[in-house]
């Protein structure tokens, strides 16, 4: 054995401890990298036969746990999902004003009847009914308020839809590229497990893996929307009601794309685009039918009531009508408001002139006030503030999984700065170990350069 | 995962100190605001109730306002129906009187004071309005001031009017009771008869048969108007007493809405305190292991 293979043998020490140093390095890089999968390094010892042959380094990508990533695409999803309903019920929640401030429209219409109580006991005071009819325009302003959040959380998420589809399509073109190289690189696998993480958010989908690293994504129904061969790009029209999602398949050879039939927003799944389709679809109209419903009720009462009413010294009743309408929201009729005195709080026998101190008119408005229709709007507000709850809740535990499964993930793929640490201290001091052997080696020929 | 340093534990340790974070705000915010929940949705089933309650305890208070101002005008009323008692009262002793000493001159002067005050009594003012004016309170429902307005016919110096109603809770009413007219326009067509008679027999010194006579049949006409006075006054006697027992329910009612509302919304201080220490001691707990956590890293070896 020559002085050579001493050599050799510490140069591949040298260069397997620079490896696993660079993996390490990488591994501390990606410290905080979403869905990277730590490195391991495995020391070989080279076989050759009757020789030293020294040491070599294989890096390898430490495997997922696919079950717990599939997990934590499905809470994520749902999270997501959880998330864009929280926020939309939570932000037509705030539109009822916090408990104490009494701003609701349930506590506006108290405030409007209570009014209307003292116009019933003081039908003379023109102030009295403008107080009155003031407080009958913030009732219905207090509808309107809330109304026009739904509206706005529904022209909202539709260009969040928007938005998300076109994100949608992004990644899922992102993955038809990664899988064309995925087979050749570790950083392409991470960036397909990146990918469908950030996927997971939007849409559910199953998860098909071949040997070579490529992935195919399919939707519930079946539907493959990425793999080797190509990807579907979604279209949302936000002009039409309700809405519809529509696929068409790219050929990644062709550049062909042909449309796939039907609308796909049911085969969604839990995400955010599945949210905001069911937010667009069922929760805001629901939401705006049962406040617009109530509404409309109330209305629908005091207008009855009023048309039986007379103004004070005449004998015929009114023909005003005392709430309109006006693109779907209310108000006082703007003539009664701007003349108080017109408002119509007598009710006097059929045919009799009305007096001045009839209020049994205005007795009769606010005997509204205890009406099945304005327990049904109150109920209406406990409705709202229950589903926003509900829907707070649901993120929040989602939110907890999501962060559960996360943890678990990293402890199976992720990386350990401890373990890294250490592993960095001993493969420095290998490497330091092999280069005092070269210098050995080193002196060793200088030793027998000088006895020649 | 069992390395203490390990992002793992951080992440458990930050998570925990974030929950008690945010109970100790949570309850920090009960404490300030007095009240248990901001929104609508932490009320849970009971936002309806608390809804309800309130809304219960906002009609009462209205209905309350109201009524009282209307028991108050018929505490008014019948003040002025005891003035008209006492002036027809005050009237008959005269006349008896004038019948016993059998001299005219004085009854003249009761006459005068006695309508003065029939007058000024169907022209009180309450907190409503007129308290005889019906439905049109927000004018003196008799045009005349004194005795020598008045003839043995009086009907003009009413003014229209008819009775009203005054709403003292919900679907409930009490009558404002007669107008000036029904109960005044006999009365004071009397007071103009009587003066009449009076002004016709000026100087007569003794009284005659005739005017004896004359003199008995007013003396019973006014004891028929007292009794009709204190039959009217009695009506709305029963009237005050619906108004006096509506008022009591819309307090009651109110106190008993404003105690549910009380019990849902307001905090138990006692138990948020006790709540915060709690908060207190596991944010310590939290911070200290994550201190210890943080420090034990191999970071600091190398």
């Amino acid at each position: 054995m020559s002085l050579n293979v001493a050599l050799n043998v510490a140069l591949s020490g040298l260069f397997a401890n620079q490896t696993a140093i660079a993996a390490t390095s990488e591994n501390i890089a990606n410290v905080n990298t979403e869905n990277f999968s730590a490195r391991d390094v495995r020391f070989t010892a080279d076989a050759l036969p009757d020789q030293f042959a020294g040491v070599s380094a294989d890096v390898s990508r430490r495997a997922a746990d696919r079950f717990l990533q599939e997990t934590n695409f499905t809470a994520r999803g749902r999270l997501s999902e959880a998330t864009i309903r929280s926020d939309a019920l939570g932000n037509v929640e705030a539109s009822l004003g916090r408990l104490d401030q009494d701003i609701s429209y349930a506590s506006r219409l108290d405030q409007a009847f209570s009014a209307l109580v003292a116009v019933s006991a003081n039908p003379q005071s023109v102030a009295t009914k403008a107080d009155a009819l003031a407080r009958l325009d913030d009732t219905f302003a207090a509808f309107g308020r809330t109304l026009d959040a739904i509206d706005t959380e529904l022209s909202s998420a539709s260009s969040s839809l928007e938005i998300g589809i076109e994100r949608v399509n992004g990644t899922l073109e992102t993955i038809f590229r990664l899988n064309q190289i995925a087979s050749s690189s570790d950083g392409a696998k991470d960036q397909i497990d990146a990918a469908l993480a950030s996927l997971s958010d939007d849409l559910a989908f199953s998860v098909a893996r071949a040997e070579d690293g490529t992935v195919s994504v399919a939707l519930s129904d079946g539907t493959v929307i990425a793999d080797n061969t190509g990807f579907v790009t979604f279209g949302f029209d936000p002009n039409i009601s309700p809405a519809v999602i529509s696929a068409a398949r790219t050929d990644g050879v062709t550049g062909n794309a042909s449309a796939l039939t039907g609308d796909i927003s049911a085969s969604l799944g839990d995400g955010a685009l599945g949210g905001l389709v069911g937010l667009i679809n069922t929760d805001l109209p629901d939401l705006f039918s049962l406040v617009d419903g109530v509404m409309r009720e109330v209305v629908g009462e005091l207008n009855a009531a009023y048309i039986l009413n007379t103004i004070s010294g005449q004998a015929t009743p009114t023909t005003d009508v005392l709430i309109v309408e006006s693109n779907g929201r209310f108000a006082v009729n703007a003539d009664i408001r701007a003349n108080p005195d017109q408002f119509a709080v007598a009710r006097p026998t059929t045919g009799a002139t009305a007096g001045t101190t009839d209020g049994s008119g205005a007795a009769a408005l606010a005997a509204i006030g205890s009406n099945p229709s304005v327990l049904a709007v109150q109920e209406s507000i406990a409705q709202i503030g229950v589903q926003a709850r509900n829907a707070s809740i649901d993120a929040a535990t989602n939110e907890a999984i999501v962060s559960d499964v996360n943890l678990r993930l990293a402890n199976g793929s992720g990386i350990n700065l401890d373990e890294e640490l250490s592993n960095l201290i001993i493969f420095q001091q290998s490497y330091s170990a092999n280069a005092r052997v070269i210098a050995t080696v080193d002196e060793l020929w200088e030793t027998l350069l000088s006895v020649l | 995962m069992t390395q203490i340093s390990s992002l793992g534990l951080s992440q458990i340790l930050l998570g925990g100190l974030d929950r008690a974070n945010q109970s100790s705000f949570e309850n920090q915010r009960k404490l300030s605001s007095g009240t248990v929940a901001e929104r609508y949705g932490d009320l849970d089933g009971k936002a309806v109730q608390l809804l309800s309650a309130e809304s219960l305890s906002t009609r009462s208070g209205a209905y309350l306002g109201a009524t009282e101002q209307v028991l108050n005008t018929l505490e008014v009323q019948a003040g002025a129906y005891e003035t008209i008692d006492q002036a027809l009262g005050n009237l008959s002793a005269a006349v008896s009187r004038t019948l016993t000493d059998g001299t005219l001159d004085l009854l003249a002067i009761d006459l005068q004071s006695a309508a003065r005050q029939v007058l000024s009594a169907l022209n009180t003012e309450g907190p409503l309005g007129f308290v005889f004016g019906g439905d049109r309170a927000d004018r003196a429902p008799v045009v005349a001031t004194d005795l020598a307005n008045l003839t043995s016919d009086n009907a003009a110096l009413f003014q229209s009017g008819s009775t009203a109603e005054w709403a003292v809770g919900e679907g409930q009413t009490v009558s404002a009771g007669p107008t000036a007219r029904d109960i005044g326009q006999t009365i004071l067509d009397t007071f103009g008869e009587l003066s009449a008679f009076l002004g016709a027999n000026a100087g007569l010194g003794n009284l005659t048969n005739a005017a004896s006579d004359a003199l008995q049949g007013f003396l019973s006409r006014l004891e028929a108007l007292r009794e009709d006075t204190l039959s009217s006054a009695a009506r709305q006697s029963v009237e005050t007493g619906i108004a006096s027992r509506a008022v009591e329910t819309a307090s009651l009612t109110r106190d008993r809405a404003d105690l549910i509302v009380g019990d849902i919304e307001s905090v138990d201080v006692e138990a948020v305190i006790t709540a915060l220490n709690e908060d207190q001691l596991a944010i310590q707990a939290s911070a200290r292991a994550l201190g210890i956590a943080t420090s034990l890293s191999l970071l600091e070896f190398i």
